[in-house]
């Protein structure tokens, strides 16, 4: 039984067949070779013009910036329901509204948001009643940031049609505000995305 | 062996270097992404210091050269890399490929024998050429490397390869009347390197970095970080290379009135401050003999601010047995102790059970004209589980600072690190001089709180915070 097998062997199919899959392995890398020195050789066109990023008039969420246990933000969704007024100033209100639902003991108790108004320079003017300036809420730098960031994150994203926020003026009715806890708040917050957990 | 081989032979297939366009204009090359003309290159100057006799060879479209050991002079170095640095996949067999170079304040750039690509902080960056291992050297692609040190590396028309530190930034800001000017560099400033001088008619100051090259557009830098009140005093801020190879990088104040200038001594060597005000007025000073040192050590001719959080009618967040005012001032009045043994004079926002304004801490550190300034606070939070220590910054001259702090801090607590953050607390962002604020932990956790109730844990978190301070005026004085 050995030697009928031994006798049947034929080494010449065997050998071509080797042949041909290095033969179409080696072009494979060939290939894949090309296509690297090609992608590493082609110039990147870039338009002269950066692209202006506008509104979308068709968003239907928004993104919320909620502090987690760890006291790091995490972003969440909220789907807008048809109809939904798009204007800066209702995604505003309805964003911090459902933070307050959402996390109330993030804020101190009985927190409303009274105004929202735009300026110059993207800012946008929040305006708070005086339950927001409660000394005895703002203690430890967690507490402070996560509440403050989770506002301006979440208002700074907003999908809104008629204004694009870039940074957030926080006042107690009406008045600037010069500290939060130990929160230097005299002039506009930028966004800051180093509170938002990271996965 | 293998892997000498496996780099000797990776230098010898790749001898696609070659570019002569520059010959006419040798000292236009140096700029990350395009060829060097090796042909013009006879010798190396690292920071200011020629190195005779460096051997150098073409590597893909870079200059290989072992300069590891130069590196010092680019404020960085060279050492074995930390696991933890690794790119992820890397097999333990891999591992001794691997090296990195440390820059202070900043993520360490990993770096392959071989492979022609850096890592920070996990993410790759392609270089023109890989490290090689040659004769027990590390040879490292000199145009590819000097970028991401903060350097600069340019050719000189008589064969000079110039690597200089640069000048990253200047910033201007003003606090209570007192106008300060930071220059900060990608490397430590030597003594004596830097010259100042004025002018009367149209009033001017000026500062000339002798072996730094330009690293950055100052005007464009400067007006973003001008506050409005420094318009006052500052028409505008120039810099520009005043001369080259050896290069001298001068930044010039163009004053709308005559104002006196007076350096700051400052911990940190890549940084140097300038204060700056009208002729005859003079700085405040203070003689206590309480605040004197008591020791000498690495913290001699240091000025350093301790400012316990809260305090009076400020009780910061409460614990459960507990309010955070009383601890921040324990740990403050330890973290004096070690400090003045370290030898340090330490000065005290509060030393007893007293209301200070954020304002009145700020205006205490500045017009002290303290070298460091260190705020020390308890975290809290509405999750009794968060837990941890942290520590802030919000100047660029403070981040080497924030980093030490923690880095030792951390050890000292045994708690979770939560890392050093950016964040606008009043003290740190109005204080003139680098300054930080800890949260040594959460007293908002039952657990944390206990151990900060134990006075010898108090003293472990103030020893840590010492350590880490006086680790960063070793490193960066």
């Amino acid at each position: 039984m050995t030697q009928d097998n031994q006798t049947n062997f034929r080494p010449l199919p065997v050998i071509l067949m080797v042949l041909i899959l290095a033969a179409v392995a080696l072009g494979g890398w060939w290939l894949k070779t090309q296509q690297a020195e090609s992608s590493a050789t082609k110039i990147p066109i870039t338009s002269s013009v950066p692209p202006v990023k506008t509104p979308d008039k068709n968003a239907h969420s928004l993104t919320l910036y909620i502090p987690n246990e760890n006291a790091m933000l995490e972003k969440h969704p909220l789907k807008l329901e048809d109809g939904t007024s798009t204007h800066f100033a209702d995604l505003s209100k309805l964003a911090f509204s459902t933070l307050m639902q959402k996390v109330p003991y993030n804020f101190p108790k009985g927190t409303k948001l009274l105004h929202v108004k735009t300026g110059d320079n993207g800012i946008a003017i929040l305006d708070f009643n005086s339950n927001f300036n409660d000394a005895s809420f703002w203690h430890g730098s967690s507490t402070t940031l996560m509440a403050v960031y989770s506002i301006v994150d979440t208002i700074t994203t907003l999908p809104a049609d008629d204004f694009k926020a870039q940074q957030v003026q926080f006042l107690i009715e009406g008045k600037p505000i010069a500290v939060l806890g130990e929160l230097d708040m005299q002039d506009p917050l930028k966004p800051d995305m180093q509170w938002v957990q990271k996965n | 062996m293998g892997l000498l081989l496996c780099a000797l032979f990776s230098v010898s297939n790749n001898p696609t270097y070659a570019d002569s366009a520059s010959e006419g204009n040798p000292a236009a090359s140096g700029v990350y992404g395009q060829t060097p003309d090796l042909g013009t290159v006879r010798s190396v100057s690292v920071g200011g210091q020629e190195i005779r006799a460096l051997p150098m060879r073409v590597g893909n479209l870079d200059i290989l050269s072992p300069i590891t050991s130069s590196l010092a002079a680019l404020g960085a170095s060279a050492s074995q890399v930390n696991p933890s640095n690794l790119p992820r996949g890397t097999s333990r067999s891999q591992q001794n490929e691997f090296f990195q170079l440390n820059i202070p304040g900043q993520r360490p750039l990993v770096l392959q024998i071989g492979k022609a690509v850096a890592y920070i902080d996990g993410k790759s960056k392609p270089l023109l050429a890989a490290p090689l291992l040659m004769k027990g050297q590390i040879w490292l692609p000199v145009f590819s490397i000097a970028p991401l040190l903060g350097a600069s590396a340019r050719i000189a028309p008589d064969g000079t390869l110039y690597i200089n530190p640069t000048i990253q930034s200047v910033r201007v800001f003003k606090v209570k009347g007192t106008l300060t000017v930071t220059i900060s560099t990608s490397a430590p400033i030597p003594d004596g390197k830097v010259l100042m001088g004025t002018t009367d008619n149209p009033p001017k100051i000026y500062f000339d970095f002798q072996g730094f090259s330009m690293g950055f557009d100052a005007n464009g830098s400067t007006s973003q970080q001008t506050v409005s009140d420094g318009k006052d005093e500052i028409d505008q801020v120039r810099a520009g290379l005043f001369q080259s190879f050896p290069d001298t990088t001068r930044i010039v104040l163009d004053l709308n009135k005559p104002m006196q200038a007076s350096v700051q001594p400052m911990p940190d060597k890549t940084l140097f401050a300038v204060l700056l005000v009208s002729p005859g007025t003079t700085a405040a000073t203070v003689s206590n003999v309480d605040d004197a040192p008591t020791g000498s050590g690495s913290l001699n001719g240091m000025t350093i601010v301790v400012d316990a959080g809260h305090g009076g009618k400020d009780t910061g967040a409460p614990g459960q047995h507990s309010f955070e005012k009383d601890h921040a001032l324990d740990i403050s009045k330890r973290l004096k102790k070690y400090l003045q043994s370290m030898g340090a004079k330490v000065l005290m926002t509060r030393d007893d059970d007293t209301f200070i304004s954020l304002e009145g801490r700020v205006s205490f550190a500045n017009s002290h004209q303290a070298n460091i300034f260190v705020s020390c606070h308890l975290n809290s939070y509405s999750n009794p589980q968060s837990s941890g220590t942290g520590t802030y910054y919000y100047t660029s001259q403070s981040k080497n600072l924030a980093y030490e702090v923690q880095r030792s801090l951390d050890a000292a607590s045994g708690l979770p690190n939560r890392g050093v953050n950016q964040a606008r607390f009043y003290v740190i962002r109005n204080t003139t001089m680098p300054s930080i604020l800890t949260e040594s932990c959460f007293i908002s956790n039952p657990h944390e709180e206990a151990l900060v109730m134990q006075p010898s844990y108090r003293d472990k978190l103030a020893k840590g915070i010492a350590q880490g301070i006086a680790n960063y005026v070793k490193k960066y004085r």
